[in-house]
């Protein structure tokens, strides 16, 4: 008679595997919708403050996704549907397209009426070699402006005028997220693209006879089910008019909209400048540097739990070792984790704070997601290399930095920033905490220990400010 | 943190290379647990590709408290109820592990036991319910608290789920060995 434990044995060893065509099925799948749910979550870092989806809804990316689209569409036709239109000839709108130095259009999102008053105006600037150059958004709603953006020498500037703040990012740090975007206006590469996608759109061109002022043109993709249209001037070949919709069972469905309401008409130099921004406006430089030893945007080492609540609400998750905990429920030290960052608190003092979103950088751009060489580049080779099972880690204690870096692609994972290592002599140390054994010894006050073995120590040095108040020379080692 | 946590963490980002860890680490489990359910090969495909189609749509507001490995595999089960009270055909009466799902089909089987082929097999003889504690207990690791909670009964109640599939299936592989 078998007993529960063998039964259970037994069970463990049935293992099946999925096949290799399962797994791409899978995981095409997934990523498919990942992609697409990460688009659209735009409150993806935030759920809180209405400041945060601001940032990452970045019209400007949506503008640039709309204008790819325009280009993909005037070079098809230009290159795949030549001979459908004998009276158009498609090469002038692309020759005219090259000599746009500014656009004034207006954009309307997805399901928004061209009547509702919900859209954003855009102002954009080309330089002499078609190049994106300047940029400036005015974000309706209801209640009229609600945000303004503007681009330039690399830098983005928002000003929420619900909010009264100001976020300045820069755009050109090489976040792979802005690298996308730079490469919507490559033309190569949207060649390239438009190269694969050729069997996938069929156009219809409709030139009305007699005086008409407009040619129609009609993309249509069943591979990706949706359809475009474009309005374009006869005189000037340029569009008018930009619609996309959705091919679906019910019916077609309505996507953005674009109405191109000037072109090539002077646009004043201050309107790429933030005016009437408010003086107590409050100004967020990004979402913050990395600065080594010292603090990750606003928040800076030695940090209170309730300075940290204050600017980023609820925390995601709060644990140590494998326990979790609640805010009411606190242990002396513990890991809180947000959404792009966390913080290793200790005696309600934040000791370390990891990164692992590339939406905070290194005053030279560097962040997560960067190589380990480009890193190794920035920071030498004076660090301390770790390996654990699942990451290995470069170390640099004299720069309080500490880099999770993937086992396989080896790329940063994560940044750590915590307090700088000073050598001996420069000034006294503080211990932390102290593991013997791998057991935690509450050092106190003014206890001493005996530490017998040279690997039971394992200090967390602090700085004279100390944490604990417990200075070396207070241990006694044997 | 945990390597899950920091993975669920580049999901909401949409990092997809934090996709395809994940996958790649439970993708054994969760099929096997799936498989186990409902003894059918594309319906326990179909369960994989739900359970991880579903983890990227909501990656961006998952928050998961305890651990990923019982949220993936309560999700599994909860799609193989789906599947079993629903579309799935019944089981056939063979005995042998040659059931339909896993011979006609190209995967790979890595029971190099008869004896667990032979409890694989007998696994469909139990009430679902069973099966299921039974499965997520053993395989799934799952404690009976979070099982009962995912069949909406009491734990003493799971327990005896529990109980019950142990002793059927002790008296069913006791009856082959008798043969």
């Amino acid at each position: 008679m078998k007993s529960e434990h063998q039964i259970k044995q037994l069970a463990k060893q049935i293992r099946f595997e999925p096949d290799g065509t399962v797994d791409e099925r899978v995981l095409a799948c997934a990523e498919a919708v990942l992609e697409k749910s990460t688009k659209i979550q735009t409150t993806v870092l935030l759920r809180r403050p209405l400041i945060w989806r601001t940032i990452m809804k970045s019209r400007i990316s949506q503008l640039a996704a709309a204008a790819m689209i325009i280009i993909v569409v005037l070079f098809s036709i230009t290159f795949f549907d030549k001979a459908a239109t004998p009276a158009y000839a498609l090469e002038q709108t692309i020759e005219a397209r090259h000599t746009i130095k500014t656009v004034h259009l207006r954009m309307f999102e997805r399901g928004k009426s061209i009547t509702n008053s919900e859209f954003s105006d855009y102002w954009i600037k080309y330089d002499d070699t078609g190049k994106l150059s300047k940029l400036r958004c005015n974000e309706h709603d209801n209640n009229g402006i609600v945000g303004f953006t503007i681009w330039k020498d690399g830098i983005k500037k928002t000003w929420i005028t619900a909010e009264n703040v100001v976020m300045v990012k820069k755009l050109n740090f090489p976040a792979k997220r802005w690298e996308e975007f730079a490469k919507k206006f490559d033309y190569e590469l949207l060649l390239k693209w438009i190269d694969q996608a050729k069997e996938e759109i069929e156009l219809k061109i409709d030139e009305p006879a007699g005086d008409s002022d407009f040619i129609y043109v009609t993309a249509t993709s069943s591979v990706h089910k949706a359809r475009l249209e474009l309005i374009v001037d006869r005189k000037t070949k340029l569009i008018k008019k930009y619609s996309e919709y959705g091919l679906k069972e019910h019916g077609d469905e309505p996507g953005m909209r674009i109405e191109f309401l000037a072109y090539n008409q002077p646009i004043d130099p201050s309107r790429f400048d933030l005016r009437k921004v408010p003086d107590n406006a409050k100004v967020i430089d990004k979402l913050g540097d990395i600065i080594p030893g010292l603090r990750v945007g606003d928040f800076t080492l030695g940090m209170s739990k309730d300075e940290v609540l204050s600017k980023l609400g609820e925390p995601d998750s709060i644990m140590y070792g494998d326990e979790t905990y609640t805010l009411n429920n606190l242990p002396r030290r513990y890991l809180m984790a947000f959404d792009n960052v966390s913080f290793f608190i200790y005696d309600d003092s934040v000791v370390s704070i990891g990164v692992y979103s590339s939406l905070y950088t290194f005053i030279n751009g560097l962040g997560v997601g960067d190589s380990e060489q480009k890193i190794r580049q920035a920071f030498g080779g004076n660090f301390k290399f770790e390996e654990y099972e699942k990451y290995d880690v470069l170390n640099y204690k004299d720069k309080g930095l500490r880099f999770e870096i993937h086992k396989k692609n080896r790329s940063i994972m994560e940044i750590s920033v915590r307090v700088k290592f000073v050598g001996r002599g420069e000034s006294p140390h503080a211990v932390l905490y102290v593991l013997c054994e791998g057991r935690e010894i509450d050092i106190g006050q003014d206890r001493p220990v005996v530490l017998r073995n040279e690997g039971d120590l394992r200090c967390f040095v602090g700085l004279p400010a100390g944490y604990s108040g417990v200075d070396l020379s207070r241990l006694d080692l044997l | 943190m945990s390597e899950d946590k920091h993975l669920l963490k580049r999901l909401r980002h949409g990092d997809s290379h934090a996709l395809r860890r994940l996958y790649e680490k439970y993708r054994t489990d969760l099929y096997t647990v799936a498989l186990s359910l409902i003894h059918d090969v594309h319906a326990a495909e179909d369960c994989l590709q739900d359970v991880f189609v579903r983890l990227a749509e909501r990656a961006a507001d998952l928050h998961i408290r305890r651990n990923l490995k019982g949220y993936l595999v309560s999700s599994v089960a909860n799609r193989a109820r789906d599947q079993f009270r629903g579309k799935i055909k019944p089981l056939d009466k063979t005995d042998s592990f040659g059931c339909s799902a896993c011979t006609t089909d190209p995967i790979k089987v890595l029971i190099d036991r008869e004896e667990s082929a032979r409890l694989f097999n007998m696994l469909k003889r139990l009430p679902f319910t069973q099966r299921e504690v039974f499965i997520l207990h053993v395989q799934g690791g799952m404690k009976f608290k979070d099982i009962a909670k995912l069949q909406s009964v009491s734990t003493k109640t799971a327990q005896s789920r529990y109980r019950y599939a142990i002793e059927k299936l002790r008296a069913l592989l006791d009856r082959e060995d008798i043969k």
